[in-house]
């Protein structure tokens, strides 16, 4: 029968692809015997995080390998949407999440290590835009990034005002909306943000100055292996501290000491 | 604004990558969809009691839950009532999520396509001394199908651009593949605009393919 015979074919194109699919999908499981820690990490973007030639890079890539090379565990990246990361971790199919920032709340429900970076936070707005005071700025429209945690650094940092925030699920978007000037701000990380704007051209500039500190950590489970991958985690951060591996990786990136930075 | 051409191009091989793992869970998922969508249909268009009302809670169930809710459950949920399920791997969740999914449309359309076919040409098929089963092989079937086509089509189309909510269980594919590209130098909209052109194009094969089947199974129409 002809349909029989088109299902057929379908099916082999299926069960073809099947083998090339699986493929594509476990080239990450390693074959040696070391430890793995999963890693959840969502596409922060350049210089935070990032996938290049196939590889992930970036500031927080580098040091969470050299935390879990230190420890002698294997990485393994879980690269998902911000969703995914959060539904991952509660569900135990990842250790911990790459450039997760360490707030009260998110304490309630996880336990952190020390931070490896602080971050502070600015307000860019579009390139063009006529001059503005930072002032002015925080009464107009406010983009933020879903999962970031810069809006409560800037409530914090100000807590008589109301601000206007607008959520975007990701950032790129937002880049051309304040770029072109359909809202007014964003509300970002400095770090990240300036490295992004002098390397890769974003249509943004930052007004005042940065404000407010976020700890950024690693989150992990509230149970006695996650305490314990705390203690280890933190020796680990204390030795690449101490032997100025985080702060020559934050000139790498950032091309500034964010330690250094942070002490002030 | 300025858009680099010439960037858009050089990703495309990047991207192309992905395209087993898009083609991967589109047609799988609509493989397995369809068995299940003809199941159903002839539940629904044969009102066998009992099964009947489980397959309209199924249906209603997963027309009427967003597919990235499925998804979630499925690959987050279901493992913790069975710890078993812990070792599903992402892609076979997204399978398994698509397919139910999918199947829910598809029910209603191959029911469509059965009713479509006047209840009397079966009746006499049997007056004449065939089986039920023949009657729907050799009569109800064939002509189902013709009118179940170009609506399956569409479905299959939607499932192929709707498989990039994979990433959010981290099932890297062709959309998500264009994101993480864009976060090496920002570049989102040659990213984007890249990937649009690949699942277009992709559309425009399966449209040819379609054309020629439906040209096949037409001819006896044809005089």
């Amino acid at each position: 029968m002809r349909t029989l015979k088109f299902t057929l074919v379908l099916l082999a194109i299926a069960a073809l692809l099947a083998a090339c699919g699986g493929e594509a999908g476990d080239s990450a499981d390693g074959g040696s015997d070391k430890k793995v820690v999963k890693v959840g990490a969502t596409p922060d973007g350049y210089p935070q995080y990032f996938k290049e030639d196939g590889e992930l890079k970036g500031f927080s890539v580098d040091v969470i390998e050299a935390i879990y090379d230190e420890l002698g565990y294997e990485v393994q990246w879980e690269v998902t949407d911000w969703t995914g990361v959060l539904a991952s971790m509660e569900t135990g199919k990842i250790d911990t999440v790459a450039n997760f920032a360490a707030t009260p709340e998110r304490g309630e429900k996880y336990n952190f290590s020390d931070p490896y970076y602080n971050s502070k936070a600015v307000l860019a707005t579009g390139k063009d835009r006529e001059e503005i005071s930072f002032d002015e700025l925080k009464k107009g429209k406010i983009a933020v990034a879903m999962g970031t945690n810069y809006p409560n650094v800037l409530t914090t940092a100000y807590p008589d005002e109301e601000f206007n925030f607008v959520t975007y699920e990701s950032a790129d978007v937002i880049y051309s909306d304040v770029g072109s000037g359909k809202l007014d701000a964003f509300v970002h990380g400095r770090e990240i943000l300036m490295a992004q704007i002098n390397e890769k051209g974003l249509p943004l500039r930052v007004v005042g100055e940065p404000f407010g500190d976020q700890p950024v950590a690693l989150p992990f489970k509230k149970n006695e292996e996650g305490d314990k991958m705390i203690e280890e985690v933190n020796g680990a951060l204390e030795t690449l501290r101490a032997d100025g591996t985080i702060s020559e990786l934050s000139e790498k990136w950032y091309g500034m000491d964010l330690l250094e930075d942070s002490k002030n | 604004m300025n858009f680099d051409l010439g960037y858009m191009i050089e990703i495309i091989p990047e991207l192309l990558k992905y395209l087993p793992m898009t083609l991967y869970l589109a047609i799988v998922s609509m493989i397995i969809a369809v068995i299940i969508g003809v199941i159903l249909a002839l539940i629904l268009v044969n009102k066998t009691p009992v099964l009947l009302q489980i397959a309209k809670v199924y249906i209603s169930f997963f027309r009427g839950t967003p597919a990235l809710v499925q998804l979630l459950l499925i690959y987050f949920g279901l493992p913790q009532l069975f710890p078993g399920l812990n070792a599903m791997s992402a892609a076979t969740a997204a399978i398994i999520a698509f397919s139910l999914n999918t199947s829910a449309y598809l029910a209603e359309i191959f029911r469509a396509g059965l009713q479509s076919v006047d209840k009397g040409q079966a009746e006499a098929a049997v007056s004449v001394g065939m089986t039920y089963a023949q009657a729907m092989r050799g009569i109800v079937i064939p002509q189902a199908v013709r009118n179940a086509i170009p609506a399956t089509g569409n479905i299959f189309i939607g499932l192929i651009k709707n498989s990039s909510l994979a990433f959010t269980i981290g099932v890297t594919e062709l959309l998500s593949q264009g994101k993480l590209l864009a976060t090496a130098n920002l570049r989102f909209f040659e990213a984007y605009l890249a990937v649009g052109l690949i699942y277009w194009a992709l559309t425009i094969l399966y449209n040819w393919l379609q054309q020629w089947y439906e040209h096949r199974i037409g001819k006896p129409y044809r005089v």
